[in-house]
């Protein structure tokens, strides 16, 4: 179960990193300094941290013998 | 006290206390090549972390990506910086881990010796060696380069290029031989401090000397709007997008000196935390050097050679003593990388030439001497190029990363795939290399894509071919 969650995070994510195939771009500045592209990129850093926290503890078992 | 004064006196700082931890280390560490090598193969999560990140973030990071962020903008943070933070983890999973533990069953201490013991056969060894050695010496190349510039530069031209070159070479040369890897990892500590706390400090003083985040920002916005988006053209088409996310993120468990890393582990959890800490560190370095090139647009417009632009940030828009101290950090950045080359080289070339062409096993001191040899010889080379290759920054690393990403699939199927043989990791080596050498001089069909693409593809497809056609492994 664990596995295919895992897989489809990871596809879900480098979906979204690929965004130059499909998302507008516009020169936006977030909190009056974050550029759209850069707060874009940090929010999917999260996620990428947050599947990387879900990953080491439910997807990778293996264990020193 | 004048620049080259400054300079100086921060350097002697700087270098007593490295060499310090490199003596202390020297106490501490064992006499066993496992020992100087690889640390007794014992490095716990947080050294473990310094040294990896320490290793992994080099000067193409403080000086190769503002410049880049200074020509194309916003872009670089998301063509770089993102997809790192989870392709690099998971690699470290994928191939460091399982590489990590089949080194101690076969008492490896390098990754050509890995995969040749654990695929059978020298000749894999060989040609590993022979492709890192390649690759690695252009990349220990642009680190030297950086730092000889940014040194010769902060020091107003009276310390001349070659000079600093010849300076940052030698004092890893000596740290290095004095204490192996429990010197290196102990000083990449130190160092990984230097320049994370450096860009952070570098991140809130130059945007309180350009006025305020939102006024540095919208200086920019002013002068070129199309620098707050992905650009067009180039890295930015969505084909190349794609294959330098491969490159980037795949290429870096190749770096035989990050491999190595993994490899002197203590264990999974050490692994494990490494993991979950680097999204998070890699976010801290990458936003101020991106945000330090492209502010740096709208504070000198006109440069003609944007590798200038961390060193023309650092010494304009943070308070003096800290300003003139920016070389420090490059020079952390660039030590805690050239220093784990220097020791990975030297240990490949006995473990992976020598040793497997003689008959009976050397001493052990005889092993850990001729590793120094040949290091100087590589940091002799590395010196000569560096003050020779005139090509920026990013590109001299380009270079480095596209030729490490052919080793990928060999690495990746020789620790995951039960069925892969030594014939079909040399033939995935060289094919894959030979499709990135085609595809580098025009000769290749690239349809969007970068050649790395191809030559990934490519090595994947012989590695996987020649495997099945071959007997399969017997392995215990």
């Amino acid at each position: 179960m664990h596995r295919y969650l895992a897989w489809a995070g990871f596809l879900l994510l480098i979906f979204f990193h690929l965004d130059v195939f499909w998302r507008e771009q516009s020169p936006t500045l977030y909190l009056g300094w974050i550029p759209e592209e850069m707060a874009y990129r940090l929010v999917w850093m999260v996620a990428a941290w947050l599947y990387l926290i879900y990953f080491t503890r439910y997807v990778w078992t293996e264990e020193d013998v | 006290m004048g620049s080259l004064g400054q300079l100086i006196f921060a350097a002697v700082v700087y270098v007593t206390v490295v060499l310090v931890l490199g003596f202390i280390s020297t106490r501490r560490a064992g006499k066993s090549p496992e020992d100087y090598f690889l640390a007794g193969r014992a490095l716990g999560p947080l050294v473990l972390f310094m040294a990896l990140f320490g290793t992994n973030n080099t000067s193409f990071v403080l000086v190769g990506v503002p410049g880049k962020a200074y020509n194309l903008g916003i872009g670089v943070f998301g063509l770089n910086a993102a997809i790192v933070a989870l392709g690099i983890p998971l690699v470290f999973w994928a191939v460091g881990e399982p590489a990590r533990r089949l080194a101690k069953k076969y008492g490896a201490l390098t990754p050509a010796e890995l995969y040749s013991k654990h695929l059978g056969s020298p000749w894999v060894g060989f040609l590993l060696f022979f492709l890192f050695t390649l690759y690695t010496v252009p990349y220990m190349t642009q680190g030297v380069k950086s730092a000889a510039l940014i040194l010769s530069a902060s020091s107003e031209g009276q310390l001349p290029v070659w000079g600093a070159a010849l300076a940052v070479v030698v004092i890893a040369l000596v740290y290095t031989s004095l204490g192996g890897m429990l010197a290196t990892a102990w000083t990449n500590v130190f160092q990984g401090l230097v320049f994370m706390v450096f860009m952070v400090a570098a991140f809130f003083f130059m945007s309180q000397s350009l006025g305020g985040l939102t006024a540095a920002m919208e200086a920019v916005r002013d002068v070129s709007p199309d620098l707050l988006m992905v650009g067009e053209g180039g890295l930015f088409e969505p084909g190349a997008w794609t294959s330098w996310g491969m490159v980037i993120a795949l290429s870096v468990v190749a770096f035989p000196h990050m491999m190595v890393r993994l490899m002197a582990a203590q264990d999974g959890r050490a692994m494990r935390t490494v993991i979950t800490m680097y999204p998070l560190a890699l976010a801290l370095i990458w936003v101020p050097a991106v945000l330090i090139g492209v502010w740096g647009r709208a504070a000198f417009p006109d440069l003609e050679n944007s590798d200038q632009i961390f060193h023309l940030m650092t010494s304009n828009h943070m308070p003096a003593i800290l300003g003139s101290l920016g070389f420090l950090a490059v020079l952390a950045a660039v030590m805690s990388t050239l220093d784990a080359q220097i020791l990975t080289l030297g240990s490949m070339v006995m473990r992976d030439v020598v040793e497997p062409l003689r008959s009976e096993n050397l001493a052990a001191t005889v092993q850990v001497w001729a590793g120094r040899i040949f290091s100087v010889a590589i940091g002799i080379l590395v010196f000569v190029l560096a003050v020779s290759w005139d090509e920026s920054i990013f590109g001299i690393s380009r270079k480095a990363f596209e030729g490490y990403l052919t080793l990928f699939p060999t690495l990746l199927l020789g620790v995951r795939w039960s069925r892969f043989t030594a014939s079909g990791a040399i033939a995935s080596l060289i094919v894959g290399n030979t499709v990135l050498g085609l595809g580098w001089a025009g000769y290749w069909p690239l349809f969007g894509f970068l050649p790395p693409f191809w030559g990934l593809v490519s090595g994947f497809a012989a590695g996987i071919g020649v495997s099945l056609m071959t007997p399969a492994p017997v392995r215990d």
